[in-house]
């Protein structure tokens, strides 16, 4: 007989429900156990408490308690609408706060007064905070996976989609910076190039699903659209050598 | 056409059903821990249908892994290793086959949605797939999130992968791969090659056939014995450093806007340079005479000019050094 095999029979032995042998087992268990024996000797209190209560003819309150205790409760309503707001604040607070909120509150006040004495700017403060903010935003998203397969599918999607966009973006402000110095044969074709992708791109974007279960086959035309237009804008971003 | 239909269909659901069932015993699997997961390997081996060949392995798995390796076999050995976090999951992990009598034969994985199984951990299911394929056949590849491989095939290979890495070793034919955002590390092609690629750098080693083209959006290329006959390396934001082999009348352009370029050159045959960097140095190896500069731009040239090789090296920003080396 083990100790947690024991506890799992506690209250069938105190309600007599065991078969002779497994009494005897939990009994002869108990003999040499403490642990076993405080907790089966606490149950048996409890249970003898609750029989008792249930037993007993005075479970009744006294005539006058609940008007008591009404009275108490609406006097202690009228002085928590007196109480000012930063009290309220606190109590909230207080019940989360132990001594290590205490020791935390003591140092940040510590350093706060340091700042101060060290003249700390404000605007360092708000930088430093920033930064704090920025490097807690890095962590939390790391931190933060996504919880499920479809969501992981919609991230992936996302971020798949915003890089292409973003280096097309990039890449079509280097063109329109270029553009002055093509000539108009060249500017003719990259267009023409760029206006055929375009149609392809409308015509894969009718295929895709819409607020559906993300589909990344769906995606496969217009991710190769998107491929051959990066190659377009890169060959038209690249310089050519002066020609003889 | 019905005929045709039937043997597909059969095989299809053959392949299904198989692939149901793990060929063995996997130390991995197990109904006691849910917190590491289940693993369920399974091997398929598919008999191309009477009187046909398999030409082309269309591969599309959006949920793992991918290697292609060549074998002398006819027919085709699917090797599928499913992962999830408990057995319901796995059982709506799926690979189908579909074999075609007129060549190809197409693989594909999916998870099934459930009608009673709630959402799924991310990251928590997928299937990694090995394919034994017949060495003569055209071996495509589509992942979303994983690493491809592909490895001696004589048919050529077309890949494309959203994130992850690609890896093509000794393989013959035309091949073609693209990387959304993954490194590529390609070597002993014997054919033209296009890989390109958005984020991630590209490793090029022993590359002959007709062309190159290698492009990526931010990254490097390093290319090393490549013998083309064209080449186009082209990088917006990175580095270029090629080592080639002239070949007589080749023609070669290399391009960056934002990075540097090194060039080295073997062989016998004239050469035509032309290099020019809009805001970087030009430095062009004395192994090429006479040299001067037009509008900018170095010229040089070894040789006669009637059957030399062409290149054209230019870069905005980013500093251009040709070298020829001896042999």
């Amino acid at each position: 007989m083990t100790c947690k095999r024991a506890c799992a029979l506690s209250s069938a032995y105190l309600n007599d429900e065991l078969s002779a042998p497994a009494q005897r087992a939990v009994r002869g268990h108990l003999r040499v156990c403490e642990s076993c024996r405080k907790t089966v000797e606490d149950e048996a209190a409890m249970v003898a408490g609750l029989a008792a209560l249930a037993g007993s003819d005075d479970s009744e309150p006294p005539p006058g308690l609940w008007d008591d205790v009404a009275a108490r409760l609406a006097a202690a309503e009228i002085a928590d609408s007196r109480r000012p707001r930063w009290q309220w604040a606190w109590a909230r607070v207080r019940p989360h706060l132990g001594v290590a909120g205490l020791l935390f509150g003591a140092a940040v006040a510590a350093v706060v007064l340091w700042g101060v004495a060290n003249g700390f700017g404000a605007g360092d403060a708000m930088v430093a905070g920033n930064k704090m903010a920025r490097a807690d935003a890095a962590l939390a998203a790391r931190a933060m996976p996504a919880h499920s397969f479809a969501e992981a599918r919609r991230q992936d999607l996302a971020r798949a989609d915003s890089r292409y966009r973003d280096i097309i973006a990039e890449l079509r402000v280097e063109v329109d910076s270029q553009r002055p110095g093509w000539s108009p044969a060249r500017e003719k074709a990259v267009a023409a190039e760029l206006a055929a992708i375009e149609r392809q791109k409308l015509a894969a974007r009718e295929q895709l699903l819409v607020g559906g279960i993300p589909d990344v086959r769906a995606r496969d035309a217009l991710y190769a659209a998107y491929r051959a237009e990066v190659a377009v804008l890169e060959r038209a971003v690249m310089i050519e050598a002066p020609r003889r | 056409m019905s005929a045709r239909l039937g043997v597909a269909a059969a095989a299809f659901a053959w392949a299904t059903l198989a692939g149901l069932v793990p060929a063995a015993a996997d130390p991995e699997s197990g109904t006691q821990a849910p917190a590491r997961g289940v693993v369920e390997r399974d091997v398929v081996y598919v008999d191309p249908p009477p009187g046909t060949t398999i030409t082309h392995v269309i591969i599309d798995n959006r949920l793992g892994n991918v290697r292609i390796e060549g074998a002398d076999q006819p027919g085709i050995t699917v090797m599928a290793k499913k992962r999830a976090a408990d057995h319901q999951t796995l059982d709506r992990l799926k690979v189908t086959l579909v074999p075609d009598p007129s060549g190809p034969i197409r693989i594909a994985t999916a998870l099934l949605a459930g009608e009673k199984a709630g959402p799924i951990a991310a990251g928590s299911a997928g299937i990694d797939l090995v394919i034994r394929a017949p060495r003569a056949a055209l071996a495509e590849a589509t992942a979303w999130k994983g690493r491809l491989t592909v490895t001696g095939m004589d048919g050529g290979a077309r890949l494309t992968t959203n994130e992850g890495k690609i890896v093509v070793d000794n393989v013959a034919g035309q091949v073609v791969t693209y990387a959304a955002r993954g490194d590529q590390d390609i070597k002993n092609v014997f054919g033209s090659l296009d890989a390109e690629g958005l984020i991630g750098d590209l490793a090029l080693a022993s590359v002959t056939g007709k062309s190159l083209v290698a492009a990526v959006h931010r990254g490097t290329i390093t290319a090393r014995d490549i013998r083309v006959h064209e080449a186009e390396l082209r990088v917006f934001s990175g580095h270029i450093d090629l080592l080639a082999e002239v070949v007589l009348g080749g023609h070669y352009r290399v391009q960056t806007v934002t990075g540097n370029i090194r060039v080295r050159m073997r062989g016998h045959a004239p050469v035509q340079v032309t290099a020019f960097s809009k805001n970087g140095r030009v430095a062009v190896a004395r192994g090429l005479s006479p040299q001067r500069t037009l509008s900018e731009a170095v010229i040089g040239h070894r040789g006669p000019a009637r059957g030399a090789s062409s290149w054209e090296v230019t870069s905005r920003m980013g500093n251009i050094r040709f070298v020829v080396l001896a042999e």
